[in-house]
């Protein structure tokens, strides 16, 4: 039972990871050709560079684990 | 001298306080490495404005952006399989992330060639590029140094559900380095 839960908690965990993954590379392929295109582009690498930090610094770094009483 | 004694006990037998000053620690060191790279970064904007060189090799800039997001994506995989005790799992996803920040680098030496050719570093350009550049990929390759140090001292599995830390701490890193880059790859080579 407990190896079943350990194991479902790791698959979670790695399906985490790949979705935050995906969510990053679209949001870095989107920032590039948006260069391409648009004007204001200080405005528009900002709007794209912001989600792509929170995304790693929250998901990847697991910033919200400081406050958490257990780890993992 | 009798308090601290007292201290490093009471760590010793309270190992999750000893993680969570731990965690502390290494998010003040990154804050500390934030304010590094974002005074790099404001200089770009103050000395050239949304200013850049035309004969930036931007595809190149993409392509190691990919690459440096992939690896982030295996050292979360490594640290991962670290917490759940695969062994096999966690070296495999360690020597990848290595791979790939080697290959990252591979990429920044190409730049720094064409960069040398068209914007030397005594051009105002050239300055904050291989200034903005030259400092990211000193922090990839300890990032690299911190991996293959991992990866060796994890060769007879001593990182498991129970004691992972080192892989916590040196991934973090990897992954904050990965987070500056998402912000000087647009500020060098996309905005204009």
């Amino acid at each position: 039972m407990a190896g079943g839960d350990t194991y479902e908690r790791r698959r979670r965990a790695m399906t985490l990871g790949t979705v935050v993954f995906v969510a990053l590379i679209v949001l870095d392929t989107i920032e590039f050709v948006v260069s391409q295109v648009a004007s204001q582009l200080l405005l528009w690498m900002a709007l794209l560079a912001i989600p792509q930090a929170g995304l790693i610094v929250w998901f990847y770094m697991h910033l919200g684990q400081l406050w958490r009483e257990e780890a993992h | 001298m009798a308090a601290g004694v007292e201290h490093v006990a009471h760590e010793a037998e309270h190992p999750l306080e000893r993680l969570r000053t731990n965690r502390l620690g290494l998010w003040l060191f990154i804050a500390s490495e934030s304010f590094l790279f974002a005074a790099l970064i404001s200089a770009r904007y103050y000395l050239l404005g949304t200013e850049r060189s035309e004969h930036l090799n931007q595809a190149l800039g993409f392509v190691i952006s990919l690459v440096l997001l992939t690896s982030s994506l295996f050292a979360y995989r490594a640290e991962t399989a670290a917490r759940f005790g695969d062994q096999r799992g966690f070296r495999r996803a360690t020597a990848t992330t290595i791979g790939l920040g080697l290959l990252f680098m591979v990429g920044v030496v190409l730049e720094f060639r064409e960069g040398l050719e068209f914007f030397p570093p005594s051009t105002l350009y050239g300055s904050a590029f291989f200034t903005l550049v030259g400092f990211h990929a000193f922090h990839v390759f300890t990032g690299v140094v911190a991996l293959a140090a991992l990866l060796w001292t994890g060769r007879d599995g001593r990182f498991g559900p129970e004691h992972h830390w080192p892989v916590e701490g040196v991934v973090k890193y990897w992954h904050f380095v990965d987070v500056a880059w998402v912000f000087i790859f647009p500020t060098l080579y996309l905005v204009k």
